[in-house]
This record gives structure tokens, sequence and C-alpha cells, in this order.
């Protein structure tokens, strides 16, 4: 059976959430974000405010627009729902970053009808919309590189189906920085190369693509050709959620600039913390921690370590994250505006080493699955540890743990 | 200072001791080694603040007594170009000059009071082994010892003497690896936890074919290890080491015995197609038999039979092939001999007469 993939992803979704919740602001434009624009709804984007331009510029090209800081526990709610619906639709749903998500369609019975996998798309619009108040743009295709083009024609609210056979002719429509994962520098690196549209880079050979661009090259190559491949591999069949574990669990989220390290420790503590539960209750076992911070000044930091063996435990990979930031914080002398964690290289928990100590590793084990139950139960924010109590009073708390500014909740 | 001196003899000696020289440190003085000349003999000794080594030579003809400190890398680097069968140092006003086979080099030192004192061990126990076999034993345990110190397990090796016995002992948690010797005479009891840095430190001052006598001396926070005019001394690790004889299997209900150079091969086969993220080759015994099969998800696969003698009921269980490798490379004996039970229990692997390793499998698989 031919791999069906649909794309789904949610219109404005930060800003979208705001004007749910204070339907005082239908209408109007709406941004997401401190320092930068993180989300805006589409009242602001037909006022020229983009995502990713600096909030200052945002007002001063729509004056009235009303700014929010954003609540991640509740765009995590959301994002949840719309999860939860296209689940009910699909047999596998993966989860891919903030505001999207692929789905299955692989043997649904919908797909034997010439428009089945539209009508499918039109069922869950409408479902989502009833359950969350969101509007959400659908694509679909053979392969997640297409459906996920197919996805930025449909915006805002539409559904694009590349039919089976005219995949070619719907990539040569498009010019390379519409491939996903072509941003702006290798998007002015191919453009130096003379090489403008998808079309051009399908003639390109495989192998001098992979001498330019390295391991990129070689997406690069496949993407041209409307498959997905990881970096540096042959094309798969794309395959969604169960089978493609997702590659990070982060949090991040900026701050009032500060460079107390009290504060700095103690909010690492609370975002390692976070995605360490996380880890947890996906069952999973991370090997890598980096670790981001954003100066003042613009400057960002990035440093990262493997541990030798995977590990969950929230002591261990808060030892390896806290040097990493302490060599970070020590390298430059400038205040931070934001930090992030990310743990990689994640590992199903089933197939792990086992312990020779283990009593007592256990023991230790114990207490975070102990702590993940009582989170459980009675809210995150009910159990503070270890440095994150430099957190209280500096930020507000509540059961679902402490408010921050920006929310991120990639994959 | 001003002494002339075989220019090989020097170079050994001076190699040796500037290893424990820091490369990296917020105290530069440190990164020098004091050089001591006195009657007919020249000494050189060097520390890092946590460990310390000296060595002296003899048929030094010393015309001025004295001390100098020489840059310990660039002193080293210099001292391994020259070719000259000998060498005079001249130290005035902390500057040395090396001469040799017709070059002279100057070398800008610092002042040898500001160097650290050498420690002296306070009295402590004495073991007395020959020192080709300790460090035989160090060879056949320090892998095993952890590299993070974020684990439960330490990165040093336990040190344990009682009843006549040596033993040294290092985990990382997972796979545990113990060496033992029988010694002659009295042997005092000690159990110490010696860092892993000290062993290879050691094992740049003693090779595996000395049979002099080397002394180990242990305080309650010092070890020294003196080998004739070569010392070493290193602060001992204040962790409980965790109690490892629970974790040895007593009892296990399979015995295996394979030819240590074939399991090898094969592993080393196998284990190319186990994949990056978790290391795992499944180990599945019948009564003759011993299949090996790995898989790389999106990779391959790998199928192995090999011919075993297996007592017991046999089963299936499996490893990280990297952890087995480690060990097999230093067996001793050509036939080893596997205790297996089942995932959640550790197997034994008998690996010669007076060595044991213990290897925690992976479960779930």
């Amino acid at each position: 059976m031919p791999p069906r993939i649909l794309h789904l992803d949610i219109d404005g979704f930060l800003a979208s959430v705001e004007q749910i919740l204070d339907p005082a602001l239908k209408g109007r434009p709406v941004a997401v974000g401190s320092g930068v624009v993180a989300s805006r709804s589409y009242e602001a984007k037909a006022r020229g405010v983009e995502t990713a331009m600096s909030m200052l510029e945002a007002r001063r090209r729509c004056p009235e627009l009303v700014v929010r800081d954003g609540d991640a526990q509740v765009v995590e709610r959301f994002r949840q729902r719309v999860a939860e619906v296209l689940g009910d639709f699909v047999p596998v749903v993966e989860v891919c970053s903030l505001d999207d998500m692929y789905g299955d369609l692989r043997g649904l019975v919908e797909l034997r009808q010439p428009r089945g996998a539209v009508e499918l798309a039109e069922r869950i619009r409408s479902a989502v919309r009833q359950v969350t108040g969101l509007s959400v743009s659908q694509g679909i295709g053979s392969s997640r590189t297409l459906a996920r083009m197919a996805t930025c024609h449909a915006k805002p609210g539409g559904i694009l189906e590349v039919p089976v056979g005219e995949e070619m002719n719907f990539l040569d429509s498009h010019a390379v920085e519409d491939l996903p994962g072509v941003g702006r520098r290798s998007a002015e690196l191919l453009h130096a190369l003379r090489l403008h549209k998808v079309s051009d880079l399908r003639r390109v050979e495989r192998e001098l693509l992979r001498q330019t661009f390295g391991k990129r090259g070689e997406d690069l190559f496949w993407r041209a050709r409307g498959f997905d491949a990881g970096l540096g591999a042959e094309p798969r069949e794309p395959e969604v959620a169960a089978t493609v574990p997702s590659q990070s669990i982060s949090r991040e989220t900026s701050f009032e600039a500060s460079d107390c390290r009290d504060f700095l420790f103690g909010m690492l503590a609370y975002l390692l913390d976070r995605a360490a539960t996380e880890l947890r209750g996906r069952e999973l076992l991370a090997k890598r921690v980096s670790l981001r911070l954003r100066f003042v000044d613009g400057m960002s930091r990035e440093q990262q370590r493997s541990l030798t063996q995977a590990s969950d435990r929230t002591d261990e990979l808060q030892e390896l994250a806290r040097s990493l930031c302490l060599r970070l914080l020590d390298e430059r002398r400038v205040l931070v505006r934001l930090l992030g964690v990310s743990l990689g290289t994640l590992l199903p928990r089933v197939g792990a080493q086992g312990e020779l100590f283990a009593a007592e590793e256990e023991r230790r084990g114990g207490l975070f699955a102990a702590l993940d139950r009582v989170r459980g139960r009675h809210g995150f924010g009910k159990l503070v540890l270890g440095n994150a109590n430099e957190l209280l009073g500096r930020l507000p708390n509540g059961d679902q743990g402490f408010r921050l500014r920006t929310p991120s909740l990639s994959k | 200072m001003k002494i002339l001196c075989d220019r090989q003899q020097l170079q050994e000696a001076f190699s040796v001791v500037s290893g424990i020289a820091p490369l990296k440190t917020p105290k530069p003085i440190i990164q020098n080694v004091l050089l001591k000349a006195e009657g007919d003999s020249l000494s050189f000794f060097a520390t890092d603040m946590e460990m310390s080594a000296k060595v002296t030579i003899d048929s030094v003809k010393v015309s001025k007594p004295g001390m100098a400190l020489l840059p310990a890398r660039e002193t080293n680097a210099l001292l391994r170009e020259l070719s000259d069968p000998t060498l005079s140092i001249e130290t005035k006003e902390f500057r040395s000059t090396l001469e040799s086979g017709g070059g002279s080099f100057v070398l800008v030192g610092d002042d040898p009071d500001l160097f650290p004192k050498e420690s002296s061990l306070k009295k402590g126990q004495t073991i007395c082994i020959e020192a080709g076999r300790f460090i035989d034993m160090v060879s056949k345990t320090s892998f095993s010892a952890a590299r993070e110190e974020t684990r439960y397990a330490i990165n040093g090796l336990l040190l344990d003497s009682a009843g006549g016995c040596l033993r040294l002992v290092a985990t990382d948690g997972r796979r545990l690896a113990l060496r033992y010797e029988n010694l002659d005479g009295e042997v005092p009891e000690l159990r110490v936890v010696v860092p892993n840095r000290a062993f290879q430190a050691l094992g740049r001052i003693v090779t595996d074919d000395d049979t002099d006598e080397l002394e180990i001396l242990a305080s309650e926070n010092q070890i020294a290890f003196k080998i004739g005019q070569r010392t070493l001394i290193s602060q001992l690790l204040e962790n409980r080491f965790p109690d490892y004889e629970q974790v040895i299997p007593k009892a296990a209900d399979s015995t295996i015995e394979i030819n240590k150079a074939i399991l090898e091969k094969n592993l080393r086969r196998v284990a190319v197609l186990s994949s990056g993220d978790v290391r795992m080759v499944r180990f599945n015994f019948t009564e003759s038999s011993l299949e090996l099969s790995a898989e790389s998800a999106g990779v391959g696969r790998a199928d192995l039979n090999m011919e075993v003698e297996t007592k017991g009921a046999g089963g299936a269980i499996s490893f990280n092939p990297d952890y087995l490798l480690d060990a097999l490379k230093v067996a001793e004996h050509e036939v080893v001999r596997v205790d297996m039970s089942d995932e959640a229990t550790p197997a034994k692997f008998t690996l010669g007469e007076a060595y044991t390793y213990v290897l925690m499998p992976i479960s779930g698989s």
C-alpha cells in the first residue's frame, strides 16, 4: 500500500489560543512573545506583523497590536486536545513541534474513495474547531516532505492534497527555499549556485550535493524528489509516530535579563525537571544534554555533552546540564535573557543496560517515579525540586508549575 | 646547580615524572619539574597537588649542588630531540642552560623554594609484590572503572587485602572486574580506593615485565608506590566502594565453556550490526551451540552459530558487546567459562585462575 501522510498545522497557534481565552480579542491583531514575535493572529499578519520580528518593529507597523506573554501550560493543553482529535480519525499520530503534527493514513478505508483523504481532512478540521475553537491547515501527500509543503498552500484553514502521480509537477512549481529544512543560509548558497527551483536542484548529482552541503546534501537530494530522509540516509518509507520517535525533548523560556546565578540555575533546574518528567512519562532515556543561552546583546551560545549511559534521572541529567551552564556563564559575562535545555539521543527504556548494584540505583530511580506519581495526582507545581526553589517568589507559581513567559514546547 | 650526566638516563627519568605535571592549572608553578642535585645523585619531582612522582638517578657528576625548576613540557620535548650521550645543566637565577652535542638551550623556570614540598607518607601498612605482577593486575581491571562521576560507581579501583590475598576490583556499575594474587609472608589487611589516574601514572613508571619489588604503602588518606628509586604518591578517594562480593553470582542455571579466541572473533563480527544507540548482542545457548545475533534497525542483521559445551538449561541473554570484548581482550585462559541465569541476574565470566569478570545483561530485549 502506498504511504499517505497527513500534515496538520494549527493556524497562528499561540495567538489563536489568546483569542479563544479572551473573546474580546477576536478580530483584533494579537501577537504573543516577549522581545520577538513568537506567534501572531491573521489580523496582525494582514498589518505586516511577521513571526520572529522584533516586538518594537511589530508595534511600529501595527500600533494597536495586542501583545500577550502566553502560557505554556494552557498552550500544551490545547495542543494535546488537537492531537487527541486527530487520533480519533487516524491510527498513528506524531506530534512534531509546537504547532504541527503528522498522521499516517495508510490502511484507512477512506483512501479507497477518490476524494476520501480530503473528506477525512474536512472532518478533522470541523472536529478540531468544534472541540478547541482552533483553525487548522492540512496537507496530504505520499511523504512528510510533500504533506508539509502542501500545508503551506492550504493556509489558513484550507486543505490541499498532492495526488498520487502528481508529485513531481507539484515539486517543480516550488522554489528551493520552499523545501522543508532549507533555511535562509542554505537558500542563499543554492541561489549563488544558480539553483532556484526544485527542478534545478534535482538535476544536481548526489555526490556534488554531498560535497557542497555535507550530510545535509543527501537530505536535499532526496527531498527534491519528494522523499523523506534522515540526515545522510537512504530515503525511508515515510512512517509516523511509533516507529519514528522524536529526536529530542526541549524546554526553553525567556525572562527579564539576569546574571544572577541562583536565578539562572534555578530556571535551569526547573526546565530540566519538566523535560525529564516528560522523558520518563514517555518511557525514554536520554543520552545527550544540550543547553542554550541567549544574551541581551543577541548572541547565543550552545553546549552539549553526552552521558556514557543513557538516563532518565533528573539528578544525573541535571548535573551534566549544570556543568554546561557553568562553562557558558564563565565564558561570557553578559546578562542572559533566554535559557533552553534539550534532551537528545532518545532511546527506548526497554533493552536497557542492567545495573549491578541495582538496590542503590532503584532507590534513587524510585524517588523520581514516586515524584512523578505525586505530580500526576496533585499537579506539577505541588513539588518544587532542588535549585528550582530559587524561582519561588520570583515567578508566579500555580498547581501546574511556574508561569513562564514564552512557552516553547518543541519536539 | 651544575651537573653532568648520561642524557638517556636523564631523559627517561624526566619523562616519567613530567607526565604528572598538569597541562592546565590555576597554579602555573606546578607545570615545572623540580630537579635537586646532591652527592652524586639527581632527583626529579613533579606534582599536580593530588598526585606526585619522584625519581632519583645516580652516577651524576654534581659540580655544584642545588635545585632548579624546568618547564615540564618544553624540557621533555627538547630532551627527546637530543642525541649526544651526555648532557650538562647549569642553573643561575632560575634560568637553566642545557648543553649537549654542541647545542645550548636556555629554559626559564621559577623559584624552587616556591614549589610545593614533597609530601611524606605518614606511617601506614605495607604490601610487597613483584612490580610486573601488580601492573598485570591493574591492566586486567582498570578498564572497568567508571569514567563519569555522576554515577554511583566510582572512578577508582579498590585495593583489598586480607588473609594473604591481594585483590584489585573495578566497577562502573554495569560490569565488575576482579583480579587477585596470593602473596607470601604476612600481608596486612587493607581496603582503600585508589583513583584510576594513579594507576595510569604507575603504568608509566613500571612496565609489566619488571621483576623488581613494588612496595605499596597506604596510610589513611594517601598511598605510595615505591620501586627502586621511583616513588608515586597519590591521594586516596574517600568514596565508599560498593559491596562487590554480593554481586558476584554464587550459583547459575547454566554453565558454558567457550574458546576465547573464537568467541572474541565472532562477537566482533556480529557486533558490527548491533545498532549504534543501544549496543546489544543476543546470546542464545542450547546444549551444544551458541547463536549470536544482533540487529540494527534499517541497517541489517547478523546471526552466527558456534559450537560450545553447555551444562544446564541454556537460554537467551543479551549483553553490550563492547563490555565483553574489553574483557576478552585481556582474558588469560584459552577457554573461558560463563555462568549465567537470566536477564535480571549478572553473568560471571571466569577469564583466568584468579580473574573474574561480572557483567550485567541488557533487560527487556
